[in-house]
């Protein structure tokens, strides 16, 4: 990647103009053409290298709570037990891991009802041997900007 | 502005914002309300920190950083200050949080650490040992990526 990208990425990662026209702001600050800025940013959204632009919101003033899940799963059962953790609307991330409990995913939601409703199906799935599960009692950082 | 209008465009700032000169002009005529309500609007929600961040969500592992894991620690109480400060002055350590134990479970401080390989990571996490003085951690690197999205949330 060449420094131009790196500069636009930056931009767009920790300083992204909040006004009608962003990526005008943007191109005169890069000093490049607007045209020219628009181009580049699709090309490195096609190549996957920024995932979306957007907001992130803050659960805590809607009122969403989130938990991590650690669960024991046989190997056996992995691929069916990570596809119906997968597919749950509520589940922003899923993960395999080396260690014991081996899937990890979080869980967000408004009511306590619909996560103990998914847990209980979870706990039945075959191969499921243990599970924990983990509420964040505080939260001390979270900043997902990279540098590099 | 009424609340239907900001709850339409909080759904449409978690979906990816059109790569054209004016971004917003599609909410604009769905609202009604003008381009410059709808900027003012969004940096009140910025302010008021309904809106976390705002910007590009990048793809960690196409800029270089391959590996990531989770490392679970056994932080007694008098020591998590300490270990809190020194993750958060970590810049590849992107999450940080304290979580209720288990009897099985007996770790309760979390911390997201990414590096380009597995001992760049390594490297972070011995040394938040060796200052933080905590000897008891699982480093749990992830294997797969089953799923990674942003959360969108009903408002």
């Amino acid at each position: 990647m060449n420094q131009k990208c790196k500069r636009i990425l930056k931009v767009l990662q920790s300083d992204f103009p909040i006004t009608r026209q962003p990526f005008k702001v943007m191109a005169k600050k890069l000093d490049l053409d607007e045209k020219e800025l628009l181009l580049k940013i699709k090309r490195l959204k096609n190549d996957g290298v920024i995932r979306r632009i957007g907001a992130v919101l803050n659960p805590r003033p809607l009122k969403i709570k989130s938990s991590l899940i650690g669960l024991r799963v046989r190997t056996d059962a992995l691929k069916n037990v990570a596809r119906f953790i997968s597919k749950c609307a509520n589940v922003s991330h899923n993960y395999l891991r080396c260690g014991d409990y081996n899937v990890w995913f979080t869980f967000s939601a408004r009511a306590a009802g619909e996560k103990n409703k998914f847990l209980k199906a979870l706990r039945q799935k075959k191969g499921v041997q243990d599970l924990l599960v983990l509420n964040s009692k505080k939260q001390f950082k979270i900043d997902t900007r990279f540098e590099f | 502005m009424g609340k239907g209008a900001i709850r339409k465009i909080l759904e449409f700032l978690q979906e990816d914002l059109p790569l054209e000169s004016s971004p917003y002009r599609s909410l604009s005529l769905r609202t009604g309300a003008s381009e410059d309500e709808i900027v003012r609007q969004i940096k009140v929600l910025n302010k008021r920190k309904i809106i976390r961040r705002f910007g590009a969500i990048l793809n960690h592992h196409k800029i270089g950083f391959k590996a990531n894991c989770m490392c679970v620690w056994q932080v007694p109480k008098a020591k998590i200050t300490r270990a809190a400060r020194l993750a958060r002055a970590e810049k590849f350590i992107t999450h940080c949080y304290l979580r209720n134990t288990q009897k099985r479970w007996p770790y309760n401080f979390y911390t997201m650490v990414h590096g380009r390989n597995r001992a760049e990571c390594e490297k972070i996490i011995k040394s938040i040992s060796k200052f933080a003085g905590i000897k008891n951690y699982q480093m749990l690197f992830t294997l797969k990526e089953f799923k990674k999205v942003s959360p969108k949330y009903t408002v």
